[in-house]
């Protein structure tokens, strides 16, 4: 017999694997290719890590309808906020911002994933019997090791995000780290 | 202004790990607002 909160615990944590991931692909491009990111884009990482924070509730205090309505919140605010990006750029000869991965920008990625998540949450949602644990909540090695890198991907997230606006707004168009400048 | 985001998130993220604060949901949605303020704010910029 499936155990349907073992399939939410994993569904989860690679939930959680797969935020880390996207944030360090945006993150190593950023450093990489010096490809500065916007406020939208700043916005849509935060929205990453707000969905990311109830993955990681899930996993370290138990699967909570709570915690899936909180990322459905940070899901609609993420999508929102890539879409909202996308109107922009929509306009013909418009080159968009930033670099391109597999031929979509990284917003228009970010608007793919939102989607993926809220599809995912609705998916949990559906599997009503995980909510229910029968067994104590077990935290092993790969969940400590998934948190500790997406707390890791907060910090360096809120120091380029220092260094690049400091404590004022954003740049509208970055091109050089703000608290760098000579 | 943007960099408040990232550390409000800081903060109830490393209460995942170490302790969680009582009210870790208050805090939470107060991050979200506080997202969704900004956004306002930068939503006509690239």
């Amino acid at each position: 017999m499936i155990n349907y909160n073992k399939v939410h615990h994993l569904g989860n944590l690679l939930g959680l694997l797969f935020i880390c991931i996207a944030l360090t692909v945006a993150f190593i491009d950023q450093i990489s290719a010096h490809d500065l990111p916007c406020p939208l884009c700043l916005l849509q990482r935060a929205c990453f890590i707000a969905v990311g924070i109830m993955l990681g509730m899930n996993l370290y205090y138990g699967i909570k309808t709570s915690h899936y309505g909180f990322m459905l919140f940070a899901g609609f605010l993420g999508l929102a906020i890539s879409v909202r990006q996308l109107y922009l750029h929509i306009n013909f000869g418009d080159p968009g911002y930033g670099d391109e991965i597999f031929g979509l920008h990284f917003y228009a990625w970010a608007a793919i994933c939102f989607i993926a998540i809220l599809a995912a949450i609705a998916s949990a949602l559906i599997l009503e019997k995980g909510f229910i644990s029968i067994n104590p909540i077990v935290i092993g090695w790969p969940e400590k090791a998934v948190i500790i890198v997406f707390i890791l991907l907060i910090s360096a997230n809120l120091f380029s995000t220092f260094f690049e606006c400091g404590f004022t707004a954003c740049p509208d168009n970055p091109v050089s780290y703000e608290l760098l400048r000579s | 202004m943007m960099v408040l985001v990232f550390l409000l998130y800081l903060i109830v993220a490393v209460q995942i790990f170490y302790k969680q604060g009582k009210y870790i949901f208050v805090q939470y949605a107060v991050c979200l607002l506080y997202t969704l303020y900004v956004f306002n704010y930068h939503s006509h910029l690239v």
